[in-house]
């Protein structure tokens, strides 16, 4: 027999290197981001989306987790409508904010960037275009504008109208942040369905806590990524219910930090 | 409630002062900081009042749970509170240590186990941990992939966000984490020690398979898994991806590869654990038909016991349950083995280097944590074609051959022949050799 005993080292590699898992399967969290660059942005405004998007996309490339993977998109609307982030698919959050500049003419084409967002909420020839076993989570919206609908109806309503056809825009949750005061309130809850999830950020410092805390919550809903979920009683098979996201959101901004900061200024005390 | 910041200092309500060092992170519930507690390095976790709508159940049940102590070693458990700070307390636990991996890293493919052994002992050591949380009355309620830390060297594990943790008569209000929640939770019935169950097989069925057991072809048609589609799927008519009779929502090669790879390696014993787990009998009838921890405890270790060191190239192999002439999964080449220690209802192969651990004959009878502990070894010596069993414990074992009886003292080793008994403590291990 062996004299020693000399072999009590636990195991290493072997099988387990031989046929390594791939990465578990994960539902995607699509975030769109609609962006206002018509030139009343310029300035303050744009600045603030530029430099709060940068830390937020910093900080989305670290929501990792086994649940979901966020994925986005931006689509810029002014004279023209463009998706910044290339229109063939969602892109991962590698951290990096592409600066988006303003146009250097004042029309705001919200109706047609209604049209060209339905294009793409589609799994068929649109962004949800996935390989096979891939789900979503309920679509985040971001709406942020300074102003009016220019091309059509003021409010929006036509390209409402038209995104109402599609049934992830109904099946999404929808945030608008109406920037300053002259920001078209009706257009943002036209947009939303709902006054309640129209936040108005009257500076730039409000602007960019509104923007953060927004992102945060609604990435969370969607993804139902905290432990608490609470049950609802008979959901809707399309449009999901905006009560927990609403009660997320005034958590987070029920703090005497926000009130103090936000408040209305002239247009003009932008710059 | 604003953050704390770097320096802010703290009293407990054992009057011991906390300097905060840093935000470690941020859940839905509170916020975690690293701390300086008493002069050592600890967790702190600070609740916020305007996500927690029964903060005071907190408070209380912190204390019952700090005066009864943590059901064992494994559970990262509250250690004291603090004193109530802008409308708000917290709790200190301790850190997690730096070798140990968060499970999701796992499931993310970012770091692997060192071996199937270390998978298997994760697997024993979480199973284990909720079986004395159970017996002492306790239920968790929110048993998800986030309450592990793991170190993927030897499958230790740590548990952690145990301030739900609570007896079953006065539960936190928790609902738990979707795709985790027993199907009767989805539908809002209340979690219970059997409910735990249920998630605890969803997050072993992770652990091996890496992708979720009610997430087959049908689950994964859905377009947008909304509160809709997550009721309907993991609550109203969940299937298992695996169930014997349905297979409307079964596994796809595209789309399951890990699936692919791994249910064939599971035992007979294992696939039958997770396939009653997910039955539609215990997940919609009767929840007292999911298995028992000891069920899977005495299932694991069998499991673990069939993966050893290939005698020719010394990497870990899997040998099949039934054959005595197996083929190493590295080196492609027939190992030897000489034929099984029969102790308990466990098998136990006879070749080289293969341990004899505490749990093979105490069975899980003593109901306290599961550690890993040799109490003895299988040695060899080709030439002379003989195999040896070498007594690591502190104690003497009995040893009946043709009814002539003896004895193997602690260190000691004695030759294996076909048909020899070793009483070890009160179980019999028999030695079955393959007649050559």
């Amino acid at each position: 027999m062996p004299d020693t005993i000399d072999e009590l080292e636990e195991l290493k590699g072997g099988m387990i290197e031989e046929d390594k898992p791939e990465c578990i399967n994960r539902r995607i969290t699509p975030i769109f981001f609609l962006i206002d660059n018509s030139m009343s942005m310029e300035g303050v405004k744009m600045g603030t989306v530029n430099t709060a998007m940068e830390e937020i996309m910093n900080d989305l490339k670290n929501f990792n987790n086994a649940d979901t993977e966020l994925r986005f998109a931006v689509l810029s609307f002014g004279v023209e409508c463009t998706w910044e982030t290339g229109d063939a698919a969602l892109v991962t959050c590698d951290g990096i904010w592409n600066e988006l500049s303003v146009a250097n003419v004042g029309l705001t084409c919200f109706n047609t960037a209604c049209l060209e967002l339905k294009e793409k909420l589609s799994g068929t020839h649109g962004f949800f275009k996935f390989a096979a076993g891939k789900t979503i989570t309920p679509p985040v919206l971001v709406l942020m504008t300074d102003g009016n609908a220019n091309d059509g109806n003021r409010d929006g309503e036509t390209g409402i109208a038209e995104l109402q056809k599609n049934k992830y825009y109904r099946g999404s949750y929808k945030v608008a942040i109406a920037i300053g005061s002259e920001a078209n309130q009706k257009l943002c809850e036209n947009f939303t369905g709902d006054k309640e999830l129209v936040y108005t950020a009257y500076n730039a410092l409000a602007l960019k806590k509104i923007l953060e805390g927004v992102v945060k919550c609604s990435v969370a809903v969607s993804s139902s990524g905290t432990s608490d979920t609470q049950i609802i009683q008979n959901p809707d098979p399309v449009a999901p219910d905006s009560r927990n996201l609403k009660n997320v959101l005034e958590n987070e901004f029920d703090t005497d930090e926000l009130t103090e900061i936000n408040i209305p200024v002239e247009e003009t005390d932008w710059d | 409630m604003a953050g704390l910041k770097s320096g802010d200092v703290l009293t407990t309500e054992k009057g011991i002062s906390i300097k905060i060092n840093s935000l470690l992170g941020e859940g839905g519930q509170g916020k975690i900081y690293k701390v300086t507690y008493n002069g050592q390095p600890k967790a702190l976790k600070m609740y916020k009042p305007e996500s927690v709508k029964n903060l005071e159940w907190f408070r209380e049940n912190l204390k019952r749970e700090i005066k009864e102590g943590a059901p064992s070693e494994k559970f990262l458990w509250p250690q004291d509170i603090t004193r109530e700070v802008d409308g708000t307390f917290g709790y200190i636990m301790d850190l997690r240590p730096s070798d140990y991996h968060e499970f999701d890293d796992i499931l993310l493919a970012k770091c692997e186990f060192s071996s199937f052994t270390a998978m298997i002992n994760c697997a024993l050591n979480i199973v284990s941990a909720f079986r004395v949380l159970h017996r002492k009355g306790y239920v968790y309620q929110d048993l998800n992939n986030g309450n592990f830390f793991v170190r993927i060297s030897d499958g230790d594990v740590l548990i952690c966000d145990n301030d739900n943790v609570s007896d079953p008569a006065h539960p936190s209000g928790i609902a738990g984490k979707a795709r985790y929640m027993a199907p009767s939770v989805v539908m809002g019935g209340k979690p219970s020690r059997l409910t735990d169950r249920f998630s605890l097989g969803v997050c072993l069925f992770m652990l091996f398979m890496r992708c979720h057991p009610l997430e087959g072809v049908r689950t994964l048609r859905v377009p947008e898994m909304n509160d809709y589609y997550l009721q309907l799927h993991y609550g109203k008519q969940p299937l298992f991806i695996a169930d014997p009779k349905d297979r409307s929502n079964g596994y796809s090669e595209e789309i399951h590869k890990n699936f692919y790879r791994r249910w064939p390696l599971m035992t007979k014993q294992i696939k039958e654990l997770f396939i009653k787990t997910f039955s539609q009998e215990a997940m919609l009838q009767n929840e007292a038909k999911y298995p028992l921890e000891s069920d899977w405890c005495k299932a694991l270790l069998q499991f673990r016991t069939y993966f050893l060191k290939c005698p020719l190239c010394e990497k870990e192999t899997y040998m099949d349950d039934v054959n005595l002439h197996p083929v190493c999964k590295c080196c492609k080449k027939t190992y030897p083995v000489h034929g099984l220690l029969k102790v308990e209802n466990y098998n136990i192969p006879i070749t080289k280097d293969v341990n004899l651990y505490q749990e093979h004959i105490d069975n899980f009878a003593t109901e306290e944590q599961f550690y890993p502990k040799k109490i003895g070894i299988i040695r060899t010596k080709s030439s002379e074609n003989l195999v040896a069993l070498t007594n690591l414990s502190n104690r003497s074992w009995g040893l009946v051959l043709n009814g002539k009886m003896g004895s193997v003292e602690a260190g000691g080793t004695c030759k294996l022949v076909d048909g020899i008994s070793l009483k070890i403590e009160n179980s019999t291990a028999v030695v079955n050799l393959t007649k050559k």
